[in-house]
């Protein structure tokens, strides 16, 4: 362990430090919920913690999530922000969620990673926790949809395709393939889900089609299209629509992940 | 018991330190010999502490190893990393060294250290202040049981500021880093351990009974650790003999890495170590604490400037600490 490790960390991942909201205990379990634990490490080792998942058994969604623990800031970060990344997550979507993902959370910036090299252990250790704590209620039938694209934060930066008019359609591509890389397909994967740019067409379509998961998962042409397409106009271009191949599209009404 | 009479010259040496430096040094060199009864004395400065432990070691083993044929330097744990790099030099020329761990109550045990004397032994270096924990070596137990034909070293630097009489002194060694280092260092190495001992139990004796500043420290020190063992906190060598202003302290259940970290942001600077010192995780393991207790230590320095209401709001702070991390206080 590195002394004072904390002075590379991001505003984010301070502010986590500062205010961590799901340190503690469940004390009992509400009716209709399955409080789902783990306990993993050994305080002699210096990385010990209990991580609590109370999961609604209606519909597969983590309604809240608890932990103590023994170990250095890194092991904070790592639970404080898995706890908040998984609530309102369903179960399967919260197995998917990975270091990579989570670090995109905790960035300042685009370009660098939160988690240094040396971090990555502590993460997959505290995500270790929520594979095995969620093995409890692996029968539960997932009924929740939501996408798992976050929000695009208000970017204040230049956006990748500032001129995007006066590029060509190679660079155009590029740019895009970049962003889709970088911010829409780590959080699809964690529905197991893909995404591919089939092209674009007058300027300012991109059309895209979905694979794994998300070819059978309404919110393809709901929640997610819009979150993807927010997400485009936020970093590439404002006027960027996305128009997915509803060919490839299985979408029933009994689908789910 | 120490002979002070066999106090010697000591002479001080300024190749090219500022000369408002070297005034400084000559005066704490007055204060010294006030301090010690007038006894003739000389002190020598170097550019840095390592740069006169260097030579000094040249010319040790120059004599130890060429003339005497020995080859093994011993030094307990707590030695810091510049000192031990240094060491380490000396063994491309066939010079064994051999770390010689602490007891649990931080200190270099003379039985133990029996076990690692042979005929072969040329020097055991020894800081008589552990820097991380506080605790004093026990020097004269130390040096009865090396006996005469080994060399005792005692690195005085840091201890000697804490000592009545010797601020002047302390101040120009923290900007020069010059420090306490025997007469003629410069060709030959001390030819009386018992001199260096005898100045360091001085110096100790000084900090412990006798100045003003370090009682008011250990004052402060008992003050804030009382407090804090009623929130539950468990106080490391409590029962040791200490260096007046210094504490380890730790909380069940909340890591010191983690510790530290909030009482920087609360604007509370505590150690874990690294850097010149080992981490104090790893130094108190080594130690024989369990690794959990290990785990849990930060490192805190008093210094005079502090009073009891400074240390109050640490103590609030500490609590809001606890709460944040819903530690509920134990006793230990």
């Amino acid at each position: 362990m590195e002394p004072f490790a904390w002075s590379r960390y991001t505003k984010k991942m301070h502010d986590l430090l500062r205010r961590p909201l799901s340190i503690g205990q469940f004390t009992n379990t509400p009716e209709n919920m399955s409080l789902c634990s783990y306990e993993g490490g050994s305080k002699d080792e210096g990385n010990w913690y209990r991580l609590q998942i109370l999961v609604d058994l209606t519909d597969g969604v983590i309604a809240d999530v608890k932990y103590s623990f023994f170990g250095p800031t890194v092991l904070l970060v790592s639970l404080e922000a898995i706890a908040r990344y998984i609530v309102r997550k369903n179960i399967r979507q919260a197995l998917n969620v990975s270091v990579e993902v989570l670090d995109r959370t905790l960035r300042d910036q685009d370009a660098q990673p939160a988690f240094k090299e040396r971090h990555g252990s502590y993460v997959l250790f505290a995500l270790e926790g929520v594979s095995q704590a969620l093995q409890k209620v692996s029968h539960v039938e997932v009924k929740d949809y939501s996408t798992p694209l976050e929000e695009p934060p208000v970017f204040t930066g230049q956006r990748m395709g500032e001129n995007w008019l006066d590029l060509s359609h190679e660079s155009r591509i590029k740019i895009l393939e970049q962003a889709f890389e970088e911010h829409i397909r780590p959080f699809l994967a964690i529905d197991e889900g893909g995404v591919q740019i089939l092209g674009i067409e007058n300027h300012t379509e991109v059309k895209i089609a979905y694979s794994g998961n998300c070819t059978s998962c309404f919110s393809a042409i709901g929640s997610t299209l819009n979150g993807i397409q927010s997400l485009l106009q936020e970093r590439v271009y404002s006027a960027l629509k996305v128009v997915p191949d509803l060919d490839n599209l299985k979408l029933h009404q009994d689908a789910h992940h | 018991m120490l002979n002070l009479d066999r106090f010697e010259d000591l002479h001080l040496k300024t190749p090219w330190v500022p000369k408002q430096l070297v005034d400084r040094a000559q005066k704490g060199v007055e204060d010294v010999q006030n301090l010690l009864q007038n006894k003739n004395f000389k002190l020598e400065v170097f550019s840095s502490d390592t740069e006169a432990f260097t030579q000094f070691l040249f010319s040790l083993v120059q004599e130890k190893a060429l003339y005497e044929g020995k080859n093994q330097i011993l030094f307990p744990d707590n030695l810091r990393a510049p000192f031990k790099a240094i060491l380490r030099e000396f063994e491309a020329f066939g010079i064994i060294l051999q770390n010689i761990p602490l007891n649990e109550n931080g200190q270099l045990d003379s039985d133990l250290l029996k076990n690692f004397l042979y005929p072969t032994t040329m020097l055991l270096i020894v800081e008589p202040i552990d820097l991380s924990t506080g605790v004093i070596q026990p020097i004269e137990s130390i040096k009865g049981a090396v006996g005469e034909n080994i060399h005792l070293h005692l690195i005085l630097k840091g201890e000697c500021g804490l000592a009545k009489g010797l601020d002047l002194l302390a101040d120009s060694m923290q900007v020069d880093q010059a420090q306490f280092v025997p007469k003629d260092l410069g060709l030959k190495g001390s030819s009386d351990p018992d001199l260096i001992c005898a100045v360091a139990s001085t110096l100790f004796d000084k900090l412990q009974n006798s100045v003003e500043r370090g009682m008011h420290l250990s004052y402060l020190r008992r003050f804030f650790e009382r407090n804090l063992e009623a929130m539950g906190a468990k106080i490391f060598f409590k029962e040791q003999k200490r260096e007046s202003g210094t504490l380890v302290f730790g909380f069940l259940d909340l890591h010191a890495e983690l510790l530290a970290y909030y009482l920087h942001i609360k604007g509370v600077f505590v150690s874990i170590g690294g850097g010149a010192r080992p981490l104090l995780q790893q130094h108190l393991t080594r130690m024989g604490f369990e690794d959990y207790e290990a785990a849990m230590a930060v490192h805190v320095r008093l210094n005079e400037q502090i009073q009891e209401s400074d240390l109050l709001k640490v103590l609030d702070r500490i609590q809001e600490i606890l709460e944040m991390v819903k530690i509920t206080a134990r006793r230990g």
